[in-house]
């Protein structure tokens, strides 16, 4: 093969990848700033002339419990479960993780077949005895039993993942800074978790995406605008008779800015920790 | 104290939490599936009927059409998308300009919410205006504009593609990981050797490739017999049961027919299959092919 040809080979592959990817977005991004009269054209225009009124919408007006209204609740809603996860997986688990990757605990090769266990159980196993035993206890519709559920799903993997970076850093520089007079929890706090904060990032992104994506539990879970989460309102809104495709691409769009945002933020920890996991979060 | 004793009730707070809200459940769920528990009909409360549930599993005509459907799709899924997460990562290790932005913008369909994937697909499909059939249109392949979701073999198609599009990536990120790993000076002594492009490809890159593809391969099956949130909001399992997957169908006979022994047996027969895969994904990391 020619090194021309090889280079046209290349640009082929990377047309087809882009197209491949990027048209469903942009599908649904021209979509969203598309006036509403001209989103009802057959053929479709796939060259609009930029509005912006669907985004003013859904962000700022409709009125109490409208659809704009229950969107913008449940994103609130949705980051308040999404931080809650992050922040508790992280604490507990890394004090977790620090314990499976310092000390010699007699359950230590478990670890690994309990992650494998939790990524790959199928959430409605879980969702069918969960639902009795939450509504039972009046549990059912709170954004605090979403937290709870999914840390409980979330730990193994964060476990596992801080375990994995607090290995790589070396133990001398704990037991110095304890000869010294620092506790264990000093040491880990002021040492190993600063050493450690690319890993730390990249777990906790993946924690914060499972959480916002979420859908399966909440469905079941959730009844009142209360505690309904992004993806049940969105799946709410599509399953409408009538539906505002205009306004429903722009609330699509919405959802998913965090996590794209946090792909291309932190794309380098987040790839590491999706193949370190090897599962999806 | 001793120090095994402080590693113990340092974990003490994540294990409560994994037991009370995963481990517990499990096991309360084994019970209910020796249960006939029908809150909607039934005034006596839970009647135990022993193997009743799974029995009745065996009999099923609607579950094994749902594994069959699960399988179906699993086969595309695994084949398409094993097939260009490799063609992804190949185009992606090699240097390019604007590489760094590829390797982002690639990401994008993956992260996103499983139900935002629907709504841009239902949207693309839409039967009256969806850019699908005017694109189809435009370029003279169909005359008019079809209903993709309404007739169960192009809403059963449909589906894959859905979800194709959305778990590329997966297979993509891990091969990338596989590729990044093969020592560059293998490639340097078949330079040497004066091996060709394709010679190098077929030789070295995709041998040392195999275990991670079969890693792939495994892990998918698992992901997409899990398939749910797609199947919920673009068809709800219709038209005609023509798109209802393993998942959903447990889903209906819990939260819509409130027959929750039952499904709690069927959801232990998914576990169970599940299972298997990830032994036999248990087994491969022992010999590790990271």
């Amino acid at each position: 093969m020619s090194k021309k040809s090889f280079r046209y080979i290349i640009f082929v592959g990377v047309v087809f990848l882009l197209l491949w990817t990027l048209a469903p977005l942009y599908v649904v991004f021209i979509s969203s700033i598309t006036p509403d009269k001209d989103l009802l054209n057959v053929p479709p225009k796939w060259i609009p002339t930029p509005d912006l009124s669907n985004y003013a919408y859904a962000l700022t007006s409709g009125e109490e419990g409208g659809t704009a209204w229950l969107f913008r609740k449940s994103l609130v809603n949705s980051f308040i479960v999404a931080a809650g996860v992050t922040v508790f997986c992280l604490f507990i688990g890394g004090l977790a993780g620090y314990a499976f990757s310092r000390f010699a605990l007699p359950f230590k090769d478990k670890l690994l077949f309990l992650v494998l266990f939790t990524q790959m159980l199928p959430v409605i196993t879980v969702v069918i005895p969960l639902y009795l035993i939450f509504s039972t206890f009046r549990m059912l519709d709170r954004l605090i039993t979403l937290v709870i559920v999914y840390s409980s799903f979330t730990l193994p993997l964060v476990i596992w993942l801080l375990k994995g970076f607090f290995d790589t850093i070396p133990a001398d520089l704990e037991e110095a800074a304890m000869v010294d007079g620092s506790t264990l929890l000093g040491a880990f706090f002021r040492i190993v978790v600063p050493l450690s904060i690319p890993g730390v990032i990249a777990t906790g992104g993946l924690a914060f995406l499972a959480a916002w994506n979420e859908f399966m539990i909440v469905l079941v879970f959730t009844s009142t605008a209360a505690s309904k989460t992004m993806p049940v309102a969105i799946a709410e809104f599509i399953g409408r008779f009538r539906v505002d495709y205009g306004l429903m691409c722009s609330v699509g769009i919405i959802a998913s800015l965090l996590p794209v945002a946090l792909a291309l933020v932190f794309q380098k920890y987040l790839v590491q920790g999706l193949s370190a996991g090897g599962v999806k979060g | 104290m001793q120090k095994k004793q402080i590693g113990i009730l340092l974990c003490l707070p994540s294990f409560i939490i994994i037991f009370f809200v995963l481990g517990y459940p499990l096991g309360y769920s084994i019970y209910i599936s020796f249960l006939k528990m029908n809150i909607a009909s039934s005034l006596r409360g839970p009647e135990f009927v022993g193997l009743t549930n799974y029995v009745n599993a065996l009999y099923d005509i609607k579950l094994w059409a749902a594994i069959g459907r699960t399988a179906y799709i699993t086969v595309w899924d695994v084949l398409v998308g094993t097939s260009l997460g490799l063609l992804m990562a190949l185009l992606l290790n090699t240097m390019l300009k604007g590489r760094g932005i590829l390797r982002a913008i690639v990401l994008f369909p993956f992260i996103l919410p499983p139900v935002v994937n629907g709504l841009i697909w239902k949207w693309v499909y839409n039967p009256n205006y969806g850019f699908l059939n005017g694109f189809l249109y435009q370029i003279g392949i169909i005359r008019n504009y079809q209903s993709w979701l309404s007739q169960p073999w192009t809403a059963l198609h449909m589906i894959i593609l859905a979800n194709l599009w959305q778990g590329t990536a997966f297979a993509y990120i891990l091969y990338l990981g596989g590729l990044q790993s093969i020592p560059l000076q293998l490639y340097d002594a078949a330079k040497i050797d004066g091996a060709s492009r394709y010679q190098t490809l077929i030789r070295i890159t995709l041998p040392l490739l195999l275990p991670i593809t079969l890693v792939i391969v495994v892990l998918k099956t698992i992901l997409t017999f899990k398939l749910f949130d797609l199947i919920y909001v673009l068809t709800g399992g219709g038209p005609a049961n023509s798109t209802q997957v393993i998942t959903y169908y447990i889903y209906k006979k819990s939260f819509d027919f409130l027959e929750f022994g039952g499904a709690a047996a069927l959801s232990y027969i998914l576990t169970l299959l599940l299972l298997v895969f990830v032994y036999v994904y248990y087994k491969l990391l022992q010999k590790d092919v990271y």
